[in-house]
C-alpha cells in the first residue's frame, strides 16, 4: 500500500491547511514542504489545487473562478528532479493536461463535482486515450449520505469503462478528526468485485497505517503540514 | 554518444530529459533519424493504441526498425517497453514486434514500489497492463526479469539484450535502484 502526503494548495500555489475543508491556514512553502515530504520516505506525493485565495488578509473559497492558476512555470524546475512520484489534482483542463505531463507529472486528476461531470468525464477518458488510465484517478469527497453511495457506485461504473486506475475516497467528516472505521466498512464493500483501485483520506493517523481496516486500499492519504512526518517518521519504503 | 527521446505526443518528456541527462547529452526529438552510437528512448506514460497510431501516422516505426537493424540501441519505458512487444489487451493495432510475446491486462492497476530482484532495491511500478511470464516468448539473447504484481501475478520487470532495454518501472523515478541498470546499458 502506499502512503501519499497530500499538499493542499491555495490558487496562489501556497501549501494550506483545513479542517473539515474548511478555515484554511497557511502552512507554508508549497516546494519547501513538498520537500520534507519527499525525504521522509512518503510513496507518493500528491499536489491538489483548491478554490481558496488569499483575499482581506485570509483565504476565502472563490467559487466563481473556474481556472487553473498558473501551474506550468511554478512547477517547471522542480517536479522533473522530484525522487518520488507526482501527481497533481487540478479543474478540468486538457491543455493543462498535456502541459502538466510534458512537465513530468507522473498522474494528473480531478475532484469529482456533480456540477461538472461532463468535463471531468471528458478529461478522464482523453488522459486515458492517449497517458493510459494508469496515469489518472479521480477525488471522491463523501458524506456517507444514501444518495452519496449510489452515486460512487454510478461514479465507478463510469471511469472504470474509460480504465481509470484509481479513485480516492475521501471521508469529508473525519478530515482532521479520527478515521471513522464503519465508513471504511462501507468503502470496503463497495470495493468488492470491482477493476478500479481504491484510495481513502481523511483522519488518517500513523497508528491507522498499517491497521487491518485499509488491507484492501492502494492508498492511504495524508496531508496538510509535515506535522505528521516531523512526529511519527514515515516508514522508508512504505 | 547521445541519447535521443522519441516526443511523438504521449509520455512525461522533461522528467526523462532530466534524468538522462545524467548519463549524457540528451535531446528530445521528433524523428527518428539516429547515429548507429545513439540511444533511442521510447518513454512511458502513454497509451497502447495511442502510440502504435502516432509510431504509424508519424511514419516512425519503420525508422526505429532502421536503427535497431542498423546496430543502434534502444531503451523502452513503460507503456514504451510495452509497444515493443507484438501486441497487447490495450488496442486492435500492432506493437512494434521486436520483442515476441503479448501485453495482457492485469485484474487491477499495479502501482507503488516493489522490490528488484537482482539488486533488493525498490522500483516503480504504474501499469494496468504488463506481460505476464505465460505471455512471453523467450529469446535467446535477452535476459528477462520478472516481478510479482500487488495480486500476484508474474510480471516482465525488465528485459536486456545488448541493444535493447525494456523496463516495465520508471527508472525516472526508481533512480538509485537502477542506477546500474541504466548506466551499464548506456555505457
Amino acid at each position: 500500500m502506499r502512503l501519499i502526503g497530500e499538499l493542499i494548495l491555495s490558487h496562489e500555489l501556497d501549501t494550506i491547511k483545513t479542517t473539515a475543508f474548511q478555515s484554511p491556514v497557511y502552512c507554508g512553502d508549497c516546494l519547501n514542504i513538498s520537500k520534507i515530504w519527499a525525504d521522509s520516505g512518503i510513496s507518493e506525493l500528491l499536489f491538489s489545487i483548491t478554490r481558496y485565495k488569499f483575499q482581506n488578509a485570509g483565504y476565502q473559497k472563490d467559487k466563481a473562478n473556474k481556472d487553473n492558476p498558473e501551474i506550468d512555470e511554478y512547477f517547471s524546475e522542480y517536479i522533473s528532479s522530484l525522487r518520488v512520484p507526482a501527481s497533481i489534482c487540478i479543474k478540468p483542463s486538457i491543455r493543462l493536461c498535456d502541459r502538466l505531463f510534458d512537465l513530468g507529472f507522473d498522474r494528473v486528476g480531478f475532484n469529482y463535482n456533480l456540477n461538472n461531470t461532463e468535463k471531468i468525464y471528458q478529461a478522464l477518458k482523453y488522459i486515458s486515450t492517449r497517458y493510459g488510465g494508469q496515469a489518472t484517478f479521480l477525488i471522491y469527497e463523501m458524506k456517507f449520505t444514501h444518495s452519496d453511495i449510489e452515486n460512487l457506485s454510478n461514479v465507478i461504473d463510469t471511469i472504470q469503462e474509460y480504465g481509470v486506475g484509481e479513485i480516492i475516497i475521501k471521508d469529508v467528516l473525519a478530515e482532521n478528526k479520527c478515521v471513522n472505521p464503519s465508513n471504511v466498512d462501507v468503502i470496503s464493500m463497495i470495493m468488492k468485485e470491482r477493476e478500479i483501485r481504491f484510495g481513502y483520506s481523511g483522519g488518517i493517523k500513523f497508528s491507522d497505517v498499517c491497521s487491518e481496516h485499509f488491507q484492501d486500499f492502494s492508498s492511504l492519504s495524508i496531508g496538510g503540514d509535515i506535522t505528521f512526518v516531523k512526529q511519527n517518521k514515515v516508514m522508508p519504503g512504505f | 554518444m547521445s541519447i535521443k527521446i522519441l516526443s511523438s505526443g504521449w509520455g512525461n518528456i522533461n522528467k526523462l530529459r532530466t534524468y538522462f541527462g545524467c548519463f549524457s547529452n540528451v535531446e528530445v526529438i521528433t524523428e527518428v533519424a539516429l547515429k548507429t552510437n545513439e540511444v533511442l528512448i521510447l518513454p512511458g506514460v502513454g497509451n497502447f493504441e495511442f502510440i502504435s497510431n502516432s509510431l504509424l501516422e508519424n511514419k516512425i516505426r519503420s525508422k526505429i526498425d532502421q536503427h535497431i537493424l542498423n546496430g543502434g540501441r534502444l531503451i523502452g519505458i513503460c507503456s514504451g517497453f510495452q509497444i515493443l512487444f507484438d501486441s497487447s489487451d490495450e488496442s486492435n493495432l500492432p506493437g512494434l514486434g521486436i520483442l515476441k510475446g503479448k501485453v495482457s491486462k492485469l485484474s487491477k492497476l499495479n502501482i507503488g514500489w516493489h522490490s528488484m530482484e537482482t539488486n533488493g532495491g525498490d522500483v516503480y511500478f504504474m501499469n494496468r497492463y504488463g506481460v505476464l511470464d505465460t505471455d512471453l516468448k523467450k529469446q535467446n539473447d535477452y535476459e528477462f526479469q520478472f516481478t510479482n504484481t500487488q495480486d500476484g501475478s508474474r510480471i516482465l520487470s525488465y528485459c536486456r539484450s545488448e541493444k535493447i532495454l525494456g523496463m516495465q518501472f520508471h527508472p525516472e523515478v526508481s533512480r538509485d535502484a537502477c542506477e546500474r541498470l541504466v548506466g551499464d546499458f548506456i555505457k
